[in-house]
């Protein structure tokens, strides 16, 4: 088995060296799955689907920085606002930050707000990868998480965690302008399948917090009036604040019973996930399922980046070999 | 110092440092993301904390999406907003109304990011109403400040500033269309404080505190 069938073999976290090797030494399997190299494809893609996801979606922000970030806008003048709960923990240190600084001015906002533009393309592209990632990703944190939560949807938030994780990966070493550039000076042809590969854990991170994302929203559902009588998604597309077309009520009265078993569907989908995408072939059809829920709800609902961010994250679930056969064919993809 | 003991050196800290990190970090992810629907009552509190942990750090493992609002069968059709400045001794002028029809009758392509936000910060005040007063009641402050300072009559400024929010539902069994409203909030704009702020008045309330209900004009 060379390395990279091993690899590929260990995306999903199945040990290579068989169940019984696994059950006799449970350290192995764990030093297996967090550091055997795996396939970066992933992960190359989920860089960017969700670098252009902060790209668009902050240039869409333009006309209303002020309003949403500055000193005179709708998150006050203080640099750190201390109105959302979720920062009580270090109050203390950001009261302290908070004294060090200047007062927070337009400028201020402005100038990460224009970092963070070129840094999120910069990152999509994969040029200055780990800076330009760095840089985006602190510029969100300051923006979203600090200046305004209230900014985005939730999904803006779920970044945060992600980018850190692709940030310990190296990707920008393939796919990107940095490889690109590398490949210039040296004259090297781009490296052969077997070397496109990272250590697995950024990868178990990522797939650890679409798990999470899925088991948290799937769970709190289970007593959820609406979902538990077939309304939810009904609910979805007559909501005009985040339904994208205007559906006449008699036409989603019409769609009831499709619209029914689909909220079905996906209210016995969604929390199984956390285990069902582990599993050999089941897991493969369960990220094609919720990959197509989510191209679904971008049709039919507008929710920001949501769905670009996690069918980023079940990227990293499908099989080595769909992923390694799109990169062959892509411009920059691996040479052998 | 040699590759062989280097490499080992890495191996024991990989093992002995980083993957206890990374079990505890996945183990502090999980706990987290456990909702109160599955968890035992025992592990609140734990679960809580290490909530708020990951959430100082940025960090979130899951958000609760698509859950109804209501155990009843009425479903949101559209959440609408109004929001009137008053110069001294004038009339009042719309400073926002983002959807005049409500519920809209456009495609959605992308949600305005100035609505977005008004409408998180509605919703997020509407839901800490009781377990979070002081924050509910500074996301208020927040909006009626806000729309003093942002006006739109020019070299005059605002005397007061009023925000009508409520919601158009229609019934899933039946299909009749309802209007709640949600909330009703008037702001001093030269003392910088609310003045009325009244939750899910009834229309009489609403008209008399409005001078009218603001979806008819």
């Amino acid at each position: 088995m060379g390395a990279h069938d091993r690899a590929a073999a260990q995306t999903r976290g199945r040990s290579s060296l068989g169940g019984l090797s696994a059950r006799a030494e449970p350290l192995g399997a764990l030093r297996d799955f967090f550091f055997a190299p795996v396939p970066i494809y992933p992960l190359l893609l989920a860089r960017v689907l969700w670098g252009l996801a902060l790209l668009v979606a902050y240039l869409a922000l333009l006309p209303d920085v002020p309003a949403l970030f500055g000193p005179a806008g709708l998150a006050g003048a203080e640099w750190l606002p201390p109105q959302f709960h979720g920062w009580r923990l270090l109050t203390p240190v950001y009261a302290w930050v908070e004294s060090a600084l200047p007062p927070l001015a337009l400028a201020h906002v402005w100038t990460c707000y224009a970092i963070l533009i070129a840094a999120a393309a910069c990152f999509s592209v994969g040029f200055w990868t780990r800076s330009s990632g760095a840089l985006l990703l602190a510029c969100h944190l300051f923006l979203v998480q600090v200046r305004n939560p209230l900014a985005f949807w939730g999904w803006a938030a779920m970044l945060d965690g992600l980018l850190a994780y692709l940030l310990c990966a190296p990707v920008g070493r393939f796919w990107s302008v940095d490889a690109w550039l590398e490949r210039r000076r040296t004259g090297a042809p781009p490296p052969p399948a077997a070397a496109w590969t990272t250590v697995a854990w950024p990868l178990r991170l990522v797939q650890v917090n679409v798990c999470t994302m899925y088991y948290l929203s799937g769970f709190t559902r289970i007593d959820d009036h609406g979902w538990l009588d077939g309304q939810a998604l009904y609910q979805a597309l007559a909501h005009r604040l985040h339904g994208r077309w205007p559906f006449e009520l008699a036409l989603l009265e019409r769609a009831k019973p499709l619209l029914a078993l689909l909220t079905y569907a996906t209210f016995v989908v969604e929390p199984l996930a956390i285990a069902l995408l582990w599993l050999p072939r089941v897991g493969t059809s369960c990220a094609v399922w919720l990959i197509g829920m989510h191209v679904g709800l971008e049709l039919f609902t507008e929710v920001g980046g949501w769905n670009l961010v996690m069918i980023g994250g079940l990227l990293c679930f499908l099989p080595t070999t769909w992923l390694a056969a799109l990169f062959r064919r892509l411009p920059g993809g691996p040479s052998a | 110092m040699d590759a062989a003991p280097r490499s080992w050196l890495w191996s024991s800290l990989r093992d002995a440092v980083l993957l206890p990190l990374l079990l505890l970090y996945i183990g502090a992810l999980l706990l987290a993301a456990t909702p109160p629907e599955i968890r035992p009552a025992w592990l609140d509190r734990a679960s809580q904390r290490t909530s708020r942990a990951l959430a100082a750090l940025g960090i979130v493992p899951g958000h609760a999406v698509f859950t109804s609002p209501s155990a009843s069968d009425d479903v949101p059709r559209a959440y609408c907003v109004r929001i009137q400045g008053r110069v001294a001794g004038s009339e009042r002028a719309d400073l926002f109304r983002p959807e005049p029809l409500c519920p809209t009758p456009e495609i959605r392509w992308s949600l305005p990011p100035l609505q977005r936000a008004v409408h998180r910060m509605l919703v997020t005040a509407q839901l800490g109403a009781d377990r979070l007063p002081q924050q509910s009641l500074r996301l208020h402050r927040d909006l009626g400040r806000y729309w003093c300072t942002r006006s739109y009559l020019a070299d005059r400024s605002l005397a007061e500033v009023s925000l009508a929010w409520w919601l158009v539902r229609v019934n899933y069994r039946t299909g009749a269309q309802t209007t709640a409203p949600q909330l009703y909030l008037r702001f001093d704009c030269n003392r910088q404080q609310i003045v009325s702020r009244v939750w899910a008045p009834t229309t009489e309330q609403l008209r008399r505190l409005a001078g009218g209900l603001p979806w008819e004009d």
